[in-house]
């Protein structure tokens, strides 16, 4: 796991478990705030979308384990793709970039790392699983008594949506975030430390 | 700086913990005596400086192939570097077994 990100251009020390924590917690709520103004503006019909491509933004300049940006390394522990052609976000990419190019093997995860996102997966799943094999009782509970009781078939429409929508959120996300959670205090491991 | 020279000594401490992996180890003693950073110790064994850390802090069971590693790349069979049980410290095992010859 990195321990520095580079935001606007200003090295961000995140050696610390509270700090991630704290990383954590604002993405969330951020997400949490972005989500509802996106059911206010249009109950998420066309934007929902949009929840998953910030999800992905946020995996790519904050949290990782998908690509180059992030703390997280990449998952597959493979180097990570190369751009083929430029990005559109140049301009912004240059105000943006939060991670330094990684030199030939940064991006491999050893032994230590490769077990903790194997765990951070797991516990990340379990609850994952659980929410969708609710979320598929409930929706099929629903759309059976929906004709003897119409107002479910608008509850449905209401909350199963956006709980469909979290869910993937959380698919892309919860892992990266429990590893950074987890992970303990780093800032005494000073790599050049020879006492 | 202090502070970590405290924990070196922490890890072969036999009124300290072994931390989270419940194994005892002199990993930082050992780095401290040949004058090798974390850095220089995991480029060596291919793993991340931090996890040399948390190997230090006794927060983490190398697996059997690192436990090699560094038994090799120290020069000393694994049950000098590892143990389920605290350390002497290595004056006293020195001084010690002198006294007692």
């Amino acid at each position: 796991m990195r321990t520095e990100l580079v935001l606007l251009g200003k090295p961000v020390d995140l050696s610390r478990q509270s700090q991630r924590r704290s990383l954590v917690l604002w993405i969330y709520l951020a997400m949490a705030a972005v989500m509802a103004g996106l059911g206010w503006l249009d109950m998420w019909r066309t934007s929902g979308y949009y929840l998953v491509f910030l999800a992905a933004a946020v995996n790519h300049f904050l949290l990782g384990g998908y690509g180059r940006g992030g703390l997280v390394r990449p998952f597959s522990n493979t180097p990570p793709r190369e751009a083929g052609v430029p990005s559109p976000l140049i301009p912004l990419g240059l105000y943006l970039r939060l991670t330094h190019v990684a030199p030939e093997g940064e991006w491999r995860s050893d032994e230590r790392e490769l077990s903790l996102r194997d765990r951070a997966h797991y516990q990340a799943y379990q609850w994952i699983s659980g929410a969708v094999a609710v979320l598929w009782l409930v929706s099929g509970w629903a759309t059976s008594k929906s004709a003897t009781f119409p107002v479910l078939h608008l509850i449905a429409e209401t909350v199963l949506y956006p709980a469909v929508l979290v869910t993937v959120v959380l698919m892309l996300t919860l892992p990266q975030a429990i590893m950074l959670w987890t992970e303990p205090d780093m800032a005494e491991f000073d790599p050049d430390f020879r006492d | 700086m202090f502070k970590q020279y405290n924990y070196v000594n922490e890890n072969t401490n036999s009124k300290a913990g072994p931390g989270e992996s419940g194994i005892y180890n002199r990993i930082a003693v050992l780095r401290a005596e040949r004058g090798v950073s974390r850095q220089q110790l995991a480029e060596a064994l291919a793993v991340n400086y931090q996890t040399i850390g948390f190997l230090e802090r006794g927060d983490y069971s190398p697996s059997l192939k690192l436990a090699f590693g560094l038994s090799e790349f120290f020069g000393l069979p694994v049950e000098a570097i590892f143990s389920t049980k605290p350390f002497q410290p290595l004056s006293e095992q020195v001084y010690g077994a002198r006294t007692q010859g």
